[in-house]
């Protein structure tokens, strides 16, 4: 099997800055796809070493909790969830947006979704374990979490064993819908590694290539298996992100505490998960874009359009939570009207509004004007409802767990006996909940050292070009016939089509 | 039946004397009495009106001695009733409510057991300032109780009551995702090696 083409050559497109004007040619997709590969910037080092020192300070945190137990979380018998189950539900949710978005421009063939599916995709890659490992400190023994995959310890009327089984699936889908598309990168990759370079890492990368792409010829058959298999993926993922969050709100939906028991949570929990996991995506594209430099392939218009997304999103969250929020209070029964009551204009009420604020009407606003609609309005949108979510989830877990439920009632009637618990947060939880949040970039900045950010086969398959690898007998390519040179012009079309290219981040004001 | 003071909290309060006295009502009761200063007695008995419901009564006291100069002192005072869980290591307190004293000193809250068997009360009364004035410990035997959750709970769960064949579908449905992203994963690549090499050989 012949190797796939190295460098695809040194041409420029004539007159054309990257980025400014024109589509980008072949070899800048290969040469920006491979930068965090090949090159590492000033700042890496000094970034993965302060992230990774905040995972530790998380870790010793939770060593901390394990020898002392929940109570140096804050937890106490009349708070018995709080931050980690609002954690595990938040972190999960993100890694949603990547998978969803990648698999819906996927089916639906959208062009323009080239640069955007490899970092969506390990944007949900990385984020669903580390979502995952919030069961841990949430367990306060967690030398027992054995017992949750250990079949005869199963308990199948529990929802969190199918909690379990949705995610780990889920996680496996995850894993292989990363991996189909790396299999060509993979082939190119290693051709574009220095073979003069005899480092540990570029030996490890050149292993890793090898694994992964060494029987890819780039052949027409080749491509049809793969495409094949991408789109069943693609289409086997959405409903398994639906079911999956729908399955994750079972935990609350199917107790009996008010606030917990609604039938609303499996949709409410789902639109969440897209909404929080499409904003992620979009920090994740604009992080990417400004440290990598990949101006040129991640358009602010781009940002715009997941932008768009994100309103839909928002604005169908907002509803249900009116809509729970009404029925509750609506039925008048005491407990369900008690926490309602406390989250609008009781104990909760900062939290909620500051929620409702800075997640459910700013991200609207700042689509509806147009000045505001650029990519940094979405960036900035995007950052608003990652955190508000977050304080959403603690909203949505935390009132009903410290709502009395034990019948002492002051009155004849019957009511509860009216003394709310009380979750303090402390330095442990936070310690845990910053840890995990920077795991996510850590652990982004580590996979993109190895594996090509920009899907690069892809982005030259939709420019029509066909050219990842110099197979003998492979069919000629089309297009510009793969030279280093070529414009990538179905990528760039969608950057190209409407107007003149915007470097100032005000594109989708047009 | 039994019946006790806690003296640290009196203690702490700062004041000279207690008189303490409790009473445990539900058949049998008793009654213990302290000699000095304010004092709670905390009465447990059944709701006249409320079947299954127990009546707490706290009777905030002063001492003969100050009780007739001070009469007005003891209404207003804030009495919190606990119970200890038998659930929890260190039989922690849980709130059961706080009423608040008459003019002759009493407090009433009505509690409805959620368990049977033995219960440890606590009444702790405290001044408007939140200042302990005294407290009191009972304890009774409950022979009825409500469900502590306000809802009714089924106790039998889903996989009793639809049957376990459920639980064998939806595990079956997993068991095909699975299979089917591992035949995915096995047929891309055996096949990548398949076709390639036979479009290879030109």
């Amino acid at each position: 099997m012949s190797e796939p083409r190295g460098s695809a050559g040194a041409g420029q497109r004539p007159g054309i800055e990257p980025g400014v004007e024109g589509p980008p040619a072949l070899d800048e997709v290969r040469a920006a796809a491979m930068r965090p590969v090949l090159e590492t910037p000033r700042w890496w080092w000094p970034t993965v070493a302060v992230l990774g020192a905040v995972v530790v300070l998380g870790i010793v945190a939770w060593v901390v909790q394990v020898a002392d137990g929940l109570g140096v979380a804050g937890y106490n018998n009349t708070a018995f969830w709080a931050v980690y189950e609002a954690d595990l539900v938040a972190f999960i949710g993100v890694s949603y947006g990547g998978a969803v978005v990648s698999a819906i421009l996927r089916i639906t063939k959208a062009t323009w979704r080239a640069p955007l599916t490899r970092i969506a995709e390990a944007t949900a890659l990385v984020t669903l374990p580390i979502g995952m490992l919030f069961i841990v400190p949430h367990l306060g023994s967690p030398w027992r979490v054995w017992e949750l995959v250990w079949p005869p310890y199963w308990n199948l009327s529990s929802p969190i064993l199918w909690d379990f089984f949705a995610v780990s699936t889920y996680l496996l889908a995850t894993v292989v819908f990363f991996y189909l598309p790396l299999i060509p990168d993979a082939a190119i990759a290693r051709g574009l590694l220095d073979p003069d370079r005899q480092d540990r890492r570029a030996r490890a990368c050149r292993r890793l290539y090898q694994t992964l792409g060494g029987r890819w010829t780039g052949s027409t058959p080749q491509r049809r298996l793969l495409h094949r298999s991408i789109g069943l993926v693609a289409i086997m993922i959405i409903p398994m992100a639906v079911s999956v969050h729908s399955v994750l709100s079972f935990a609350f939906a199917s107790s009996s505490r008010a606030g917990y028991a609604e039938t609303i949570f499996p949709v409410y929990f789902v639109v969440a998960a897209l909404y929080t996991g499409v904003a992620l995506v979009v920090l994740s594209l604009a992080a990417c874009r400004r440290l990598y430099h990949l101006e040129a392939f991640i358009h602010p218009r781009h940002l715009v359009r997941l932008g768009f997304l994100l309103v839909a999103f928002g604005a169908t969250y907002l509803y249900l939570t009116f809509t729970e929020y009404l029925i509750d209070g609506y039925s008048g029964t005491t407990d369900n009207a008690a926490w309602v009551r406390q989250v609008l204009i009781g104990r909760y009420w900062i939290p909620f509004w500051f929620y409702f604020v800075a997640a459910g009407v700013l991200p609207l606003v700042i689509m509806a004007v147009r000045r505001l609609r650029t990519g940094r309005g979405v960036v900035v949108a995007s950052g608003l409802v990652v955190f508000a979510m977050w304080v959403k989830r603690l909203v949505i877990v935390i009132p009903p767990a410290t709502e009395p439920v034990v019948r002492s009632p002051l009155a004849a009637g019957g009511g509860l006996a009216g003394i709310w618990g009380t979750y303090h947060f402390t330095w442990v939880p936070i310690a845990i909940t910053v840890a995990a949040t920077a795991a996510i970039p850590l652990a982004l900045l580590i996979l993109f050292r190895f594996v090509p950010i920009l899907p690069i086969a892809e982005m030259e398959e939709l420019a029509g070009l066909e050219v990842p690898a110099e197979t003998p007998g492979a069919p000629a390519p089309r297009g510009n016939q793969g030279h280093g040179s070529a414009p990538l012009i179905g990528v760039s079309s969608f950057m190209t089509s409407a107007s003149p290219p915007d470097t100032t981040g005000k594109e989708g004001a047009r | 039946m039994s019946g006790s003071i806690s003296w640290k909290s009196v203690l702490r309060s700062g004041l000279p004397a207690l008189v303490a006295a409790i009473v445990v009502v539900l058949g049998a009761s008793s009654t213990a009495w302290a000699a000095t200063g304010p004092g709670l007695r905390l009465v447990a008995r059944r709701a006249p009106h409320d079947h299954g419901a127990v009546e707490l009564v706290a009777t905030l006291q002063m001492p003969a001695s100050v009780a007739p100069s001070k009469p007005a002192s003891l209404a207003g005072a804030e009495v919190s009733f606990s119970v200890h869980l038998s659930e929890f290591s260190g039989a922690p307190l849980l709130a059961l409510g706080t009423a608040t004293t008459n003019g002759a000193g009493v407090a009433t809250l009505a509690y409805r057991p959620t368990w049977t068997g033995h219960q440890a009360l606590v009444a702790t009364a405290a001044n408007a300032a939140g200042t302990p004035l005294a407290s009191a410990t009972a304890s009774f035997a409950a022979t009825d109780a409500t469900h502590a959750f306000a809802g009714t709970v089924q106790a039998v769960r889903p996989d009793g009551v639809i049957g376990r064949w459920v639980a064998g579908v939806l595990l079956a449905i997993v068991a095909m995702l699975w299979v089917t992203l591992i035949a995915v994963l096995v047929r891309v690549n055996l096949g990548l090696g398949l076709v390639g090499k036979r479009t290879s050989i030109p």
